[in-house]
């Protein structure tokens, strides 16, 4: 029997963790999350003066008996959260110890885990070009169960397509939401014009980037025939310090383009190794970096 | 375009086998990864595709120009001025008598090692298609190596050449040489040697290609050049020793000499020679000689380049009184004659009463020959040996007067035949083996011979009908001829020593079946020999000085003493040419000549190409 993807311990901690975005975001249905838009709702918020054409049901009829003013009462509008999962499951993601695509499923299994707990609209969709599976939009607790089903099977396969996945997800967005992509960026077009469909959008986007430390530090010496397993590419390299030195300039290169490239379109950028306990990141990374709360 | 050496293009076969090498270091780990696309661009920044890049240090990039440029100029063909002397067949002669272990070469080398350098340096120089035959000519001349076209066969050949201490025997060498011609006409001769090789004649034709290299530079050396025993004048029965001592230096040089027998100092005498002066040592006093005595007479206090002529040696062995048989009716100068030969007891019977007896040393048959002739020495007197190849012809020739003698064997020598007149003599029909020594009007007056086992002297006529009774060489033929027939001289050290060299022959083995003679020459070497159908025994290993023992079965036979004795070997002087006839060949050294170096630059390539093939494989300077 496979692992869980979420321990039961770790389900309990999370049901305390709402989503949330530095954004202010309008859904489309009321949910259960207290908005920063002001209208209907039960939390009160504020008072404003009556204007013309206001409800008059939302009149304080005790202020205006102590002041003769009219005074409309004003709340906190609850409303849903939009978030969509754009989960890399191309080939290169099955790869490492642990496994990139194990820890993106796990991580994405956490935050649709919190949303869907919180009444917010979860939608997951694994981009690759052979299968593009998606999940959702659901929304509601009866579908946890089937996401986890969905990531469960989920298996790695092709290549990857961040760019289609993102330009898919910029056109299906009507309103404004949280995309989060969990990618290792290897992608042989280039992560920037991908990202860049959905800065468009204005979303509030968290761009995680899973490396395997073995990518990070590779441990390989001598000559050696590697084989890219998501391409079928072979290419014959002699491994000694030299070639691994520049090896992890260019790793630097990318994660500092990809971190760069975010910090100017107001994304999030994280990078984050697999053998991070899901645990500490969820509930402390994600956390600190304003996905989570609570 | 043309090409010296074709067959060289066969060599671009070689590409193969750098492909192969190429081939070969493609075996790769293989190692599955996420993605090659950093590693592809880590992989570009190591090998710029740029069409230019600046020049970095790359050893490959060296070594690949450097065999590159080795390839160039291999195909260039380049000479470079080196030793050579060429030759398409050369024979070379390599001296290795005696005077070549004088050691005043380089380093204290001896002129043999000297003439193998030079040897292998000619052979080093071989071309291809040249051919070299290496012969010795110290003794019998001996090829150590027939033509061979390779280097290394030729080379082990010349340092395999063993010194000796004979004397060289140019002579013989050179008719060898001469034989080798008639199947190799264009042969270049190489003669190397000091030059000490007496004289040569006219052996060397005007239009033969000769080279002669000398060696030695010095002429330091005293040696025995002459050697004898006998027996005393003065004091019958007591032997004497005479060694003449010769000094080839060119200063003043006083040498002792000392005599030992059966190892013990027997006397010391100083000698004191001028520059090239010689001077004869007499030793007396050796006591009788009844049982057989090991004789040495050796050089001391002064040391030279050559030490085997520093002494000689011999084995006297003189027996008891000789007894002679004379089958005869009476003659009274015969008897006479014999009497007068020293240590010999006569005893004479009628021809009637004669039986074959084996008690007497020799046996002169008077007008008498009896049947069955067996193993022996036999003196005949007006009577043909009833033997094979003897006979008589019906009727006995008249007046023979003497038209020559052999006046160098022993049996003649000293004695002439001027005079001599024969009323009537047999005519005598002999054997090739006997060598007729007087030779008459018809027929040979005086005959000697030998074979197997059988000594024999005939004189075809009474000595009656001659004159010869009355004159001078009469007693004297008669010491001599029993002397032969009894081998005296044989019994006396001047037989018993040989020359180096010296074919010897030891008869009157009486050998059982698979018993062998083992001979122990100088230095404990043994050379067991077998005896032929007679019981003889031909030994010819006689290349060192010094005594031999020879034993049947561990009980000791017989000894004999090998001795150089040559002035020629002695002089070490080094000649500067050879003069053969009206030919003088002057000394030569080495000569230079251009000479391709091609296969060195062909090889270096070979091995830069394998360092880079290696250093390829570690890419440890990419």
């Amino acid at each position: 029997m496979t692992e869980p993807l979420l321990t039961p311990d770790f389900l309990r901690r999370l049901d305390r963790l709402e989503l949330e975005t530095r954004r202010v975001l309008g859904g489309q249905l009321k949910g259960e999350r207290r908005s920063k838009r002001k209208g209907i709702g039960l939390d009160f918020a504020d008072h404003r003066h009556y204007s013309r054409g206001d409800d008059p049901r939302h009149l304080d009829w005790n202020i205006y008996a102590r002041l003769e003013k009219l005074f409309i009462k004003v709340f906190h509008e609850e409303q849903d959260l939009q978030c969509h999962l754009l989960l890399d499951a191309s080939k290169s993601m099955e790869f490492g110890d642990p496994n990139k695509l194990l820890f993106a499923k796990r991580l994405a299994a956490a935050i649709a885990y919190v949303g869907l707990r919180r009444q917010d609209r979860i939608s997951l969709t694994c981009f690759n070009e052979a299968t593009g599976e998606r999940f959702g939009p659901a929304r509601g607790r009866p579908n946890i169960r089937r996401l986890l089903t969905f990531l469960d099977k989920l298996e790695a396969g092709g290549e990857t397509s961040l760019f289609n996945a993102c330009r898919e997800c910029a056109q299906r967005v009507s309103t404004r939401a949280v995309v989060i992509v969990v990618s290792d960026l290897l992608d042989p077009a280039g992560f920037d014009a991908a990202l860049r469909q959905l800065v468009r959008q204005s979303l509030d986007v968290f761009v995680i980037h899973v490396l395997a430390p073995q990518e990070i530090e590779p441990d390989l010496r001598g000559h050696l025939e590697l084989h890219d397993v998501e391409t079928d590419q072979r290419i014959e390299v002699t491994a000694n310090e030299r070639l691994l030195k520049i090896y992890r300039k260019h790793l630097d290169t990318l994660c500092s383009a990809a971190q760069a490239f975010c910090l100017r379109r107001g994304m999030q950028y994280m990078l984050v190794r697999t053998d991070t306990p899901i645990e500490d990141l969820v509930l402390m990374r994600l956390r600190s970096a304003g996905l989570m709360k609570g | 375009m043309n090409f010296i050496n074709p067959y060289a293009l066969f060599a671009s076969l070689l590409a193969g086998l750098i492909v192969l090498m190429y081939l070969l270091k493609l075996r790769r780990q293989k190692q599955e990864v996420s993605s090659t696309l950093l590693w592809q661009k880590s992989i570009e920044d190591l090998i710029a595709n740029a069409p230019f890049q600046k020049l970095r240090q790359n050893l490959l990039m060296y070594l690949q120009i450097l065999a590159l440029l080795a390839i160039v100029f291999a195909l260039a063909r380049p000479t470079m001025w080196l030793n050579t002397q060429l030759g398409v067949s050369r024979i070379i002669l390599i001296d290795n008598s005696a005077s070549m272990n004088a050691t005043d070469g380089k380093d204290g080398r001896s002129r043999l090692e000297e003439a193998r350098l030079i040897a292998l340096e000619l052979v080093g120089n071989m071309r291809r298609g040249d051919q070299a035959l290496v012969a010795t000519f110290g003794g019998p001349p001996k090829v150590v190596q027939t033509f061979t076209p390779e280097q290394a066969t030729a080379s082990r050949a010349i340092r395999s050449v063993p010194p000796t201490e004979a004397t060289g025997q140019i002579r013989e060498a050179l008719a060898m040489v001469r034989g080798v011609r008639k199947a190799v006409p264009d042969a270049q001769l190489t003669i190397i040697s000091d030059g000490a090789l007496g004289y040569l004649g006219n052996l060397i034709q005007k239009d033969e290609k000769v080279d002669f290299f000398n060696v030695g530079k010095q002429s330091d050396n005293r040696g025995i050049v002459a050697f004898n025993v006998r027996e005393s004048f003065e004091r019958r029965g007591q032997m004497q020793v005479f060694a003449e001592v010769e000094n080839f230096a060119d200063h003043e040089s006083t040498v002792l000499v000392r005599c030992l027998v059966d190892g013990k100092q027997l006397a010391i005498k100083e000698a004191t020679l001028g520059p090239r002066g010689h001077q004869g040592v007499v030793f007396s006093d050796l006591g009788s000689a009844n049982q057989t005595r090991k004789l040495r007479v050796e050089l001391t206090g002064s040391k030279d380049l050559l030490a085997c002529d520093d002494a000689v040696q011999g084995v006297i062995h003189f027996s008891d009184k000789t007894r002679i048989l004379l089958v005869s009716r009476g003659s009274f100068f015969l008897e006479r004659a014999l009497a007068l030969v020293p240590g010999v007891t006569v005893s004479r019977i009628d021809p009637d009463k004669y039986q074959p007896v084996v008690d007497y040393d020799l046996t002169v048959f008077d007008g008498f020959s009896p049947a069955g002739l067996g193993a022996g020495r036999y003196l005949f007197i007006n009577a043909a040996p009833k033997a094979e190849g003897f006979g008589a012809g019906p009727a006995p020739l008249a007046m023979q007067t003497v038209i020559d003698w052999n006046r160098m064997h022993p049996i003649t020598r000293f004695a002439s035949f001027d005079n001599l007149a024969v009323a009537k003599a047999l005519d005598l029909k002999s054997p090739d083996w006997m060598a007729p020594l007087v030779e008459g009007q018809v027929v040979p007056l005086v005959l000697a011979g030998e074979r197997r086992g059988l000594r024999l002297v005939c004189i075809p006529f009474d000595l009656f009908d001659s004159d010869w009774p009355l004159q001078v060489s009469f007693p004297i033929f008669f010491s001599n001829a029993i002397n032969w027939l009894l081998g005296v001289g044989e019994n006396s050290a001047q037989a018993v020593q040989h020359a180096t060299g010296d074919m010897i022959r030891i008869e009157g083995l009486k050998l059982a079946d698979k018993e062998v003679l083992a001979i122990k020459g100088p230095g404990d070497r043994q050379w067991p020999m077998p005896a032929n159908a007679e019981g003889s025994v031909f030994f010819n290993q006689t290349l060192a000085t010094g005594f031999y023992d020879y034993s049947v079965a561990g009980k000791l036979r017989g000894s004999f003493a090998v001795n150089l004795v040559s002035r020629e070997e002695s002089d070490i002087k080094p000649m500067e040419s050879l003069v053969t006839g009206e030919r003088k060949l002057a000394a030569a050294s080495i000569s230079r000549q251009n000479r391709e170096i091609w296969s060195w630059l062909v090889m270096a390539a070979l091995v830069l190409l394998t360092i880079e093939w290696h250093v390829y494989g570690r890419r440890s300077w990419l």
